[in-house]
């Protein structure tokens, strides 16, 4: 077994962990307590009560919310979670970008880049038929990504199922897009907080790997983060490009 | 080590073909659009004067999908494995579903997987110096 404290490798028979002293019958065991989210037993409590609730209670209780959180169960219902927040945020997002315009502030080339200065409704069509394959993709990434890095520490003890998990229903931030000016940085900082919360509580790891596991990729300013938002965004900027009349470049 | 082959259980997500897709998608972008004039600048590069560990993925990339594999491995070899890797699993994993074919399993002791895990440490940081001298 493993410290959920440190994480570090426990014989069944001691008392205590060997690395950090934390008494051994106060572990966790493993799959204890753990249970459906809100948002799987939809079919009971409702559709939008249970979106709410698992929104609220993920962005608001983290801790409670992920050491509940079942980490077997399927990956469709988080990633649709996933999908649906993460959609709405977008949305939102990329509506404020046209009614504001010059007043919003982002990033220069990306602005240009995906033709958002045009109003378009042709825009909003072309992000709510590519924007679900880009979530999708992203989710996937993110995680897989998280996961080899809790496994190169041996942060890992539920699994890559746990990991995506953590970082679907973490991905309630981009709800937080919908605020115009601040709304985009906030949702960045919260969801790195939540993801880092999500994998100490889902993978019932130390916080200090999983903080290693959230904040590496960024510290190194990962190409790969950058990389499949500017695919994303220049696949975006592609189709949006003659649709808005306007150089992209 | 020990292999074993076996039939994924129903359900069972495909690995290879999930992020062998990916992959694959991210190559079609590369061939067909202009992505590195939107790639934004590397701060870690001009915060520090040396490339990060992923520089020249996006080159690398570009180069894999107009078949230049030389090209590729010499932008950033360990990201032109891991798309070789990504494009090869895609092709065995479909091969093996749509065939019925059972999958290698491996399965490695503490050891073997702590060796595995040094290797792997090993490999990003022997491409990060080769990326640092090379300038890239």
């Amino acid at each position: 077994m493993f410290c959920s404290q440190c994480g570090n490798a426990m014989s069944e028979g001691q008392a205590y962990c060997p690395s950090c002293g934390m008494k051994a019958d106060a572990q966790p065991a493993a799959g204890a307590e753990r249970e459906r989210t809100a948002w799987e037993d939809r079919q009971r409590i409702g559709f939008f009560r249970s979106l709410g609730s698992t929104l609220a209670e993920s962005l608001f209780h983290p801790v409670r919310f992920f050491r509940r959180m079942a980490v077997r169960g399927g990956l469709s219902d988080p990633l649709l979670y996933g999908m649906i927040v993460s959609m709405a945020g977008i949305t939102a997002f990329y509506a404020w970008q046209t009614l504001l315009q010059e007043t919003m502030p982002f990033p220069e080339s990306f602005k240009g880049a995906a033709g958002l200065g045009h109003p378009s409704g042709a825009g909003l069509g072309v992000i709510a038929i590519i924007a679900p394959f880009a979530i999708i993709a992203n989710l996937f990434l993110w995680a897989g990504m998280l996961h080899l890095l809790l496994l190169a520490v041996r942060g890992s003890r539920n699994g890559f199922e746990a990991t995506f998990r953590v970082i679907a229903y973490s991905s309630g931030t981009s709800i937080l897009l919908a605020v115009p000016f601040c709304g985009w940085p906030l949702a960045m900082v919260w969801n790195l907080a939540l993801a880092i919360i999500g994998l100490k509580e889902g993978q019932g790891t130390s916080g200090g790997k999983a903080s290693f596991a959230v904040l590496f990729p960024l510290l190194l300013c990962c190409a790969a983060a950058a990389i499949f938002t500017m695919l994303f965004l220049g696949t975006v900027a592609a189709a949006l490009g003659p649709l808005s009349h306007q150089p992209w470049k | 080590m020990r292999v074993s082959f076996q039939n994924n259980a129903p359900g069972a997500i495909e690995f290879g073909i999930l992020y062998g897709s990916f992959i694959i998608a991210a190559l079609a972008v590369a061939y067909f659009f202009p992505i590195l004039d939107l790639a934004p600048p590397c701060l870690f590069r001009e915060s520090t004067g040396i490339p990060c560990p992923t520089c020249g993925t996006s080159r690398s990339l570009v180069e894999f999908s107009r078949g230049h594999l030389a090209g590729s491995f010499v932008m950033n070899p360990l990201a032109a494995l891991v798309i070789l890797f990504g494009v090869l699993a895609f092709l065995a994993n479909t091969v093996m579903l749509f065939g019925g074919l059972p999958r290698p399993k491996f399965m490695l002791n503490d050891h073997e997987g702590t060796v595995l895990r040094y290797c792997v440490i090993a490999l990003v940081l022997f491409n990060w110096v080769y990326l640092a001298l090379s300038c890239r």
